[in-house]
């Protein structure tokens, strides 16, 4: 029986091939769109996923500012962290090892030429170095890391040693830091990060001076004991420095986050763009649906007569539906299925072009489910779509529909 | 012979024959057009306020700030007196006015919140002519006179808008709160700029602000200037660059601070708007290219259906271009139809979110739209119908008379 729709649908469409092609390019113009833009959406999100897995899921960060102030209130906010705060989040249970780090955007000179780039304050002790050593964005290439007893020795990210500036740097070159001379000894490892990639890493008492900061850091990278659940840690964290502070719950000037918090964070308002522009796109979804019943209104016209004799035979008003829903919806169909082709290749040419421009985390994701999920709504899209002409369709009166033209 | 007049109301005729065809038809057009007009008039009404904030602020003055910072780390570049007072001996240079900013914990109404604390020169009339600089006035009140450390002059949010402002009631003349743990009594309150976060904050006098962040002396985050009226404001301004280059000692294109005139700070704001408009818009205009190829659809179906008629216009001394023009305008009108209703749908839509904005989330947003934009879009519908017709209008005319005629 579907057989026999399907073979009525195709004959119907075959014979009205230019005006079936319309309606289906129609469709597949917003499901391109709309492939395309959710493909890289979710690559994106993976692509910060995976900056962040790889600090590891072990780590929480502990910065100034509350929450409420958003990313752009650190910097400028009065509250800070000092060591002090790094003594307290060393007593908490569960806690193996504080870092912290004072972060300034500084200038640097190599070779004569001057630029502006994160500078990174970080302890040389063993047992933090240690540590870095088990994160991607601090690994060493060539070269090794900073130890204690160094002052003027710098690591630089693999950005710097390559192509932020005309010449490369090599070990053992020099780095004016704010008009402070240093010693590249260690060249760190690409990481595929925007942010970890071209800075410069220097021992932290050095960095007190060099800035004049004589406490506060940045922010506070909190790596927990194996076993225990950083959510847990991170709240004991929150309340101790609440205590410590005697700030009520709800007034932090501090925040306190795990990995997984921050990425979730960072999805959200990624989530929101793309949903944002998906919807839009997806206006172009709806007007290619109402290209659909154009079309199948017009082929319900056109096929009057013969809608007449198949009821006069014996046909049913469900089987009129039915046909003219199938017919609908493989409209909806060829057209999703070409999208889905189109928009898939289209977010490869993008991933490509960014892979070019350095940002190499970031792969289109058409993922399986995705593809059927868009074949299914398509053909969903094209179906509803179809409803109102095959219902028309199916109430024809059996005479007049014979007599008609 | 067929004129003008006549292929005109055939084409309007056989648009009202095939009424659901020609209502969906003209549907997809009001869709796209519709969308990209809320879409742009949002955008632009986002345009139009940023551009009223940088008038106010007047168009004569420059901004010199560190650089290398960017938001959310800090910059090891700083301004300092000497940044000033090279600034006030450059030829042109009215007056400098340097400030300090900070987000400081405030509390009032028992409620504790973040909040931009301006530190303002209080000497003589500086701190009214710093305001001015910026672009407001005192309005209300009267500013901290040097020495007063505990008073403070606040945005007219906080000040009259008890509903929009981050401690739920109104900070009016002679109300205590606290900053930083000390208590400050407001003394006045300042202008309108039409952005919440500028509208709630608090300006104190800059001794003050240092004692209470703990800030270096004779620090600054930005210095507006104000170029003299009638001197031309690029050359003064590349002037202050080259002499704070040599007070810093650093080569051209390395500098660490950065001097930006109004204009090119808002053409850098507007140009990135710009981008963003551009591709807002464009992805709605996808839905627009549907539209068209569903116009298409339509003329080919229609003259399909009418190929004997066409058949017997020729047949009767309808020139091939007598019927390219009928078939041409018929689907021009259906593009203006759906062009002029989906024009008048995003116009609304537009109207009601910029009036929802402003009134709920105390952003001026002014969704304006300008006749000509209007005006060409309506042509731009016209002709895209006109466009998407030619092919199906092209085919219909070359039409062998006896072949059409034949036609079942």
């Amino acid at each position: 029986m579907i057989a026999d729709y399907v073979r009525f649908v195709v004959r119907g469409l075959m014979h009205r091939k230019l005006r079936s092609w319309l309606t289906v390019i129609g469709i597949l113009i917003g499901v391109t769109a709309v492939i395309a833009l959710i493909s890289l959406g979710t690559g994106m999100n993976t692509a910060i996923g995976e900056l962040f897995k790889s600090i590891g899921s072990d780590k929480i960060f502990v910065s100034a500012g509350g929450a409420s102030l958003g990313p752009t209130g650190a910097s400028l906010t009065s509250a800070e962290i000092t060591e002090h705060d790094e003594n307290i989040i060393s007593g908490v249970r569960g806690v193996e090892k504080v870092i912290g780090v004072l972060i300034e955007q500084a200038r640097v000179q190599v070779h004569g030429q001057t630029k502006y780039t994160s500078v990174v304050g970080i302890s040389t002790d063993r047992d933090v170095v240690n540590i870095l050593n088990t994160i991607d964005f601090y690994m060493i290439k060539n070269g090794r890391q900073l130890k204690n007893g160094d002052k003027y020795k710098a690591v630089v990210g693999n950005t710097i040693s390559v192509d932020f500036f005309d010449k490369p740097l090599k070990l053992s070159d020099n780095i004016e830091i704010e008009n402070q001379e240093f010693q590249v000894v260690g060249i760190q490892k690409k990481s595929g990060s925007p942010i970890h990639d071209p800075m410069v890493r220097i021992p932290i008492n050095t960095a007190r001076e060099l800035f004049n900061e004589p406490e506060a850091f940045s922010m506070m990278i909190v790596k927990i004991k194996s076993g225990f659940n950083p959510e847990i840690v991170a709240q004991e964290i929150e309340k101790t420095m609440r205590k410590d502070r005697g700030l009520e719950e709800g007034k932090e000037d501090f925040s306190v986050e795990t990995a997984q918090n921050t990425i979730q964070g960072v999805s959200t308002i990624l989530t929101v763009v793309q949903v944002a522009l998906i919807g839009i796109a997806g206006i172009s979804i709806v007007v290619g649906g109402i290209g659909i019943m154009n079309t199948t209104y017009t082929s319900v016209f056109e096929r009057t007569k013969e809608i007449g004799i198949m009821k006069a035979i014996g046909a049913k008003n469900s089987d009129i539906v039915m046909l003219f829903l199938i017919e609908a919806g493989i409209l909806g169909l060829i057209g999703g299925a070409i999208g889905v082709a189109i928009g898939a290749g289209l977010a490869k040419a993008v991933e490509l072009a960014a892979a070019n421009f350095g940002a190499e985390l970031l792969k289109a994701a058409i993922t399986p489910g995705l593809v059927a999920g868009a074949l299914l709504f398509s053909f969903g899209v094209g179906a509803v779509s179809g409803v109102l002409p095959a219902l028309k369709a199916a109430k024809l009166n059996v005479i007049e529909a014979i007599q008609h033209g | 012979m067929v004129n003008v007049n006549d292929d005109f109301r055939i084409a309007i005729e056989n648009i009202f024959r095939r009424k659901i065809r020609s209502f969906l038809t003209i549907l997809a057009i009001v869709i796209g057009i519709g969308s990209v007009v809320a879409l742009i008039g949002i955008g632009s009404g986002l345009q139009n306020t940023i551009d009223e904030q940088f008038k106010m602020m007047g168009t004569n003055k420059l901004l010199i700030t560190p650089s290398g910072g960017y938001y959310g780390l800090g910059s090891a570049a700083k301004l300092t007196g000497d940044d000033i007072d090279t600034v006030l001996g450059v030829r042109g240079i009215e007056r400098a006015d340097a400030w300090t900013y900070k987000l400081g914990r405030v509390e009032y109404n028992k409620k504790l919140a973040y909040d931009f604390v301006m530190g303002v020169k209080t000497e003589d009339n500086d701190f009214d002519e710093s305001l001015k600089a910026f672009g407001i006035q005192l309005i209300d009140g009267k500013a901290p006179r040097e020495g007063e450390n505990n008073k403070a002059v606040v945005g007219c949010m906080l000040a009259n808008d008890a509903k929009g402002n981050l401690f739920g009631k109104e900070m009016g003349i002679g109300k205590k709160f606290i900053i930083e743990g000390q208590e400050f009594q407001v003394s006045g309150a300042v202008s309108c700029v039409g952005n919440p976060q500028d509208d709630q904050n608090i300006y104190i006098s800059i001794d003050t602000m240092r004692d209470l962040f703990n800030l270096e002396n004779a620090e600054y985050d930005i210095i507006f200037a104000v170029v003299d009226d009638g001197k031309e404001i690029q050359p003064v301004a590349d002037e202050v660059e080259k002499e704070l280059r040599d007070l810093r000692d650093v080569k051209e294109g390395e500098e660490d601070f950065s001097v930006q005139t109004t204009e090119q700070l808002m053409e850098t704001f507007m140009g990135v708007f710009s981008i963003v408009i551009v591709v807002i818009g464009g992805i709605g205009a996808i839905s627009l290219l549907v539209g068209a190829v569903g116009i298409a659809n339509t003329m080919f179906t229609s003259i399909l259906e009418r190929t004997r008629e066409i058949g017997t216009m020729k047949a009767v001394g309808a020139r091939n271009s007598d019927i390219l023009t009928i078939i041409v305008f018929e689907s021009g009108i259906f593009g203006l139809l759906g062009g002029a209703v989906g024009i008048a749908i995003g116009y609304c839509i537009a109207k009601i979110i910029g009036l929802v904005v402003t009134n709920a989330l105390h952003f001026n947003l002014l969704v304006t739209f300008s006749p000509a934009f209007l005006i060409g879009l309506l042509l731009f519908s016209f002709l895209l119908g006109i466009f998407s017709g030619i092919i199906p209008a092209y085919r219909a005319s070359k039409q062998v008379v006896v072949d059409a005629l034949r036609y079942e």
